[in-house]
Formats: C-alpha cells, sequence, structure tokens
C-alpha cells in the first residue's frame, strides 16, 4: 500500500515528520548561518534553491524512501547533527569554512539517521545536488583563469560587447584590448566585473534543474547555453554602466562595489528565472496544442 | 477553336512542382546566407562606413533569402513532409524571428553611422579647404610685400616658369592682377568644397533613407514570416 503524507502518521511512527523537521530545521540553520556571514543575497538565494530542491525530490520519492536503518547508523546520524549544532552555537570568526561543509555533514546525519548505510545509496540524486552546491565558483574560476586563458578572453570579448554597445547608443567609444575609452575616461575591464562569476552561478543552478528535472537532449544543451550568454549579456550590460560613470567618483564606488554587484548578480539569477518560466510556458501550450500530454 | 484537345495534368506533378519549388527554395537560401557571409566577414564594427556600406549590402541582397522563405514554407494541405524536414523547418522558422530582429537592429545603428559620415565627410572638406586656402595664403604673402619691380618679376618667374618674363610697366597694377587671381583661386576652392559636400550629403541621406527604410520593412518582414510559419512549430 502507497505510504503517502496523512498515512504515515498512523502506519509508521511519525518518523517521517521527524526526520522531516530535523533536515528543515538544519536547513533553515544553516541558510540563516550563511546570510549572518556572508550577506550575499544571491548567494542565499542559490542556497534556498538548492535545498528547495533536495526537498522537492524528497517529497517526490516519498512513497518509496526505505527508512530503515541500524542502531549504529542511528548513533553516527545523530553524532554528525550534534556536531552540526554544536558548531553553529560557537562559531569563531576564523572557522568560517565549516559552513562550507556543513551541508555534507547535513546530508549524511540526517540520512544516516534516516536510512543508515545500506539506504545511503537512494539519495544518490540529492548528494549530487549537495556537491554541486559545495563547488565554489570563486576556485573554479580562479582554475580556469589559469588554465585556458578563458579569463582574458572573456574579458576582452566583454571589453568589445561593452564598446560596441555604448557606441550603438550614441557614445563614442574606443575600445583597445581589455581597455574602453570613452571621452569622459577610461575603463579597464578585470574579470571579477564581467559575468565570468554570474555564469558560473547559472551553471550550477543549471546543473541542479537537470537533476530535478527530466529534460531532452535540446534543452539540456541550449539551457547551459543560454545561461553563459544571458550572464555575459548582463556582465556587459554592468560593464557598459561602469564606464558610463567612471567620471563620477561616488556614482562608480556605488555600480562598483558590493551594493552594485549583488544587483546585477540577483538580476542575473531573475532574469533566469523568467526566461526558464517562459519557456516552460511556451512548451507547454505547444504541447498542447499538439495534443500531447504535457 | 474550341474542340482544341486539352490535356489532365497527372497527380503526380503537385508533388513535382512542389518539390521544385522548395528546392529552389533551399538553394535562394544557401546562396543568399553566402552573399551575407561575405558582406559580414571580417566584421568592422564601430566604423561608419563599413557598418553603413553593409547594412546597405544586406537590404538590396534581402530579396534572396525572403524569397526563399516563401518557396520553402509553400506547402500544400495533405502533402507529406518527413521528419528531418519538420526539423529544419522549425529551425528556419525561428531564425526568421531572430533575422527580423536583427534588421529592426540596425535602424538605430543606420542613423547613427549617417550623422557620424556626415560629420568625417564634413570634417575632412573643411581641411581639405582649409589646406589649399592657406597654401594660396602662402602665395599671396610675398606678392603684398613685394615693392620694387625686381621683386615682382622674381615672383613671376616663380610662379609662371616662363621663359621671358617681360619687363614691368606699372607694378602696382601687376600686383593688382596677381593679388586678384589669387582672390578668384580661393573662391573656387572654398565653391567647390561647398559642391563637394553638397554632393556627398545628397549621395549619403539618399542611401541613408533608403537602406533604413529598406531595413525597417525588411525587420517586419520577417517577423511576419516568423508569425506565419508558426503552423510548423504548432502543428507537429
Amino acid at each position: 500500500m502507497k505510504l503517502t503524507f496523512t498515512n504515515g502518521l498512523e502506519k509508521l511512527n511519525d518518523s517521517k515528520i521527524l526526520l522531516f523537521a530535523i533536515a528543515s530545521s538544519l536547513i533553515a540553520l544553516y541558510l540563516l548561518l550563511t546570510f549572518k556571514v556572508l550577506s550575499d543575497i544571491d548567494r542565499t538565494i542559490m542556497d534556498m534553491i538548492f535545498w528547495g530542491s533536495i526537498l522537492l525530490l524528497l517529497r517526490r520519492k516519498e512513497a518509496e524512501l526505505i527508512l530503515k536503518s541500524s542502531s549504529v547508523s542511528k548513533i553516527i546520524g545523530i553524532i554528525l547533527i550534534a556536531f552540526v549544532l554544536a558548531k553553529s552555537i560557537s562559531l569563531f570568526a576564523f572557522e568560517v569554512y565549516f559552513l562550507r561543509v556543513m551541508p555534507l555533514f547535513i546530508f549524511f546525519g540526517v540520512a544516516l539517521l534516516a536510512s543508515g548505510f545500506k539506504g545511503l545509496k537512494q539519495y544518490w540524486r540529492e548528494f549530487i545536488i549537495i556537491i554541486i552546491l559545495l563547488a565554489n565558483p570563486v576556485r573554479i574560476l580562479t582554475l580556469l583563469e589559469n588554465a585556458f586563458s578563458v579569463g582574458e578572453i572573456y574579458e576582452k570579448v566583454t571589453a568589445h560587447f561593452s564598446g560596441f554597445l555604448l557606441y550603438y547608443l550614441g557614445f563614442n567609444s574606443l575600445t583597445q584590448e581589455n581597455y574602453i575609452t570613452l571621452p569622459h575616461g577610461t575603463v579597464l575591464v578585470g574579470l571579477p566585473c564581467t559575468g565570468f562569476s554570474s555564469g558560473l552561478m547559472l551553471l550550477q543552478l543549471c546543473a541542479v534543474l537537470m537533476v530535478v528535472f527530466p529534460l531532452n537532449w535540446w534543452k539540456k544543451i541550449s539551457l547551459p547555453l543560454a545561461a553563459i550568454l544571458l550572464a555575459f549579456v548582463v556582465g556587459g550590460l554592468r560593464v557598459a554602466l561602469l564606464a558610463l560613470v567612471v567620471s563620477n567618483p561616488e556614482q562608480f564606488e556605488f555600480w562598483h562595489g558590493d551594493e552594485g554587484n549583488q544587483i546585477f548578480s540577483t538580476l542575473t539569477i531573475l532574469l533566469f528565472g523568467f526566461m526558464c518560466n517562459y519557456l516552460s510556458q511556451i512548451r507547454s501550450l505547444e504541447s498542447r496544442q499538439q495534443g500531447k500530454q504535457i | 477553336m474550341n474542340n482544341e484537345k486539352r490535356y489532365s495534368i497527372p497527380p503526380f506533378v503537385s508533388v513535382n512542382s512542389y518539390n521544385l519549388l522548395h528546392i529552389l527554395g533551399y538553394f535562394f537560401l544557401i546562396l543568399s546566407s553566402l552573399d551575407y557571409l561575405q558582406a559580414l566577414i571580417p566584421p568592422d564594427f564601430t566604423n561608419p562606413a563599413w557598418e553603413f556600406n553593409t547594412i546597405g549590402r544586406l537590404v538590396e541582397l534581402v530579396a534572396f533569402p525572403a524569397l526563399g522563405y516563401l518557396f520553402i514554407f509553400f506547402r500544400g494541405e495533405n502533402s507529406l513532409i518527413n521528419k528531418k524536414e519538420v526539423l529544419l523547418l522549425k529551425f528556419l522558422s525561428w531564425f526568421a524571428l531572430i533575422l527580423g530582429i536583427l534588421f529592426l537592429l540596425m535602424l538605430p545603428l543606420g542613423i547613427s553611422s549617417t550623422i557620424r559620415i556626415e560629420d568625417a565627410n564634413r570634417n575632412e572638406i573643411a581641411s581639405q579647404v582649409q589646406q589649399n586656402v592657406e597654401q594660396l595664403q602662402q602665395v599671396r604673402t610675398p606678392i603684398e610685400e613685394a615693392q620694387s619691380p625686381e621683386e615682382i618679376r622674381n615672383i613671376l618667374a616663380q610662379l609662371t616658369n616662363a621663359e621671358e618674363i617681360p619687363l614691368i610697366e606699372n607694378p602696382s597694377e601687376t600686383k593688382e592682377q596677381l593679388l586678384s587671381q589669387i582672390n578668384t583661386a580661393e573662391e573656387q576652392v572654398r565653391a567647390r568644397g561647398s559642391i563637394e559636400r553638397g554632393s556627398r550629403r545628397r549621395n549619403l541621406y539618399k542611401n541613408s533613407v533608403k537602406w533604413n527604410i529598406g531595413a525597417f520593412l525588411s525587420g517586419v518582414l520577417f517577423i511576419y514570416i516568423w508569425n506565419i510559419t508558426g503552423w510548423v512549430r504548432q502543428s507537429f
């Protein structure tokens, strides 16, 4: 007999509700801590999306989950969770690295508690999402930068794109290598100011989407490409804006500093979300017109 | 006359005729894309002259891809089409939208290029005229300062390279003549300058109007094509 959420109340001994409660409180703790430490809005949004998708996956296969665990695994799980709680209370400034691996602890803690070592395999999808969550864009950035000089190419292309955008809008811009020269000043385009990092962030999001939803081969290719393109364009817009205000120091500081940066990266994520939403609506509309099931 | 025998064309000819049409459509598309590639490679953006001329070339050639689209998408009801071709047609339909948007985006570029070329022309002609006037000025000054007939004779010798310089009876009169000649020359230079400026501007504006209107209409056309070929995106 299928175990639904309401049936579980009677059939099992509230174990699912308990596990769900433990998991969600740990997740909430993680999100709160990360936000307090980093105060990075789009990082928090990404984290929420990641955890939300994990919970979604779990909800979907809730009926088929095997929730038997040996006492050993239960104890280990409880130890991990307790460790997480203890560390969260007494987090020192230099122990911020703990936040990075906290999702791993949460995952193993709750999973071991729920299904034991034997049952870990059924959580492979969620584990992939955790790994994606852990992947730190900054480190990948430096790796890629050094490896194929991808950074320099990206900088140059962004500079030319923004330069041409400004030219198109009527400003007399001249682009050489990484420099955009306008009548009132020059900007040097560096990699942190382009859409590279937000592009990597969107790629993380794409990877999560691919794990959570079944996508045909066309979407698997076009979604990451669209993500990179979107990040590139928004990055180019930001560079163009910076080039325009380069003569005004306080405006430049605002847009170049943390707030301006966050505005643009959040904008990138939002636009990506709108685009996915719009595309899925088109697909469902066309499928309906073809008389197919969505 | 009314008893002339007329033949009834067999049904399979429909398929042949349509196939011919479609093949010609693909042919037009491929050939015109080669033309477009030739015009666009190598690109020289932020160069107003290149931008302007390229937009013009693209607009003048737009009849070919448009006709290609017409031929390709001209299908009869109940005719057969295989899966791969449907995929290609879907791609072409979306590509028409992209083409339309690109043509519309060319419009501000065309206008701004026109303004920039106009400025460049004006500056070029002005500097050319200035150069010539200064040259004439260099000739004029020694004449104005010359006092004795000997000096005037020397100047005449420099200017005309003649074998024999006649004796000068009236130096001031000769001076007057030379100066008036130089003044005429200067007026001619300025007149030629303004004629050149006018003709360049007229040429530029004619092309600009033609190509900008063409770009706008082409953009609208291709968006319409995307719309009207929606059947291939929705029915399969």
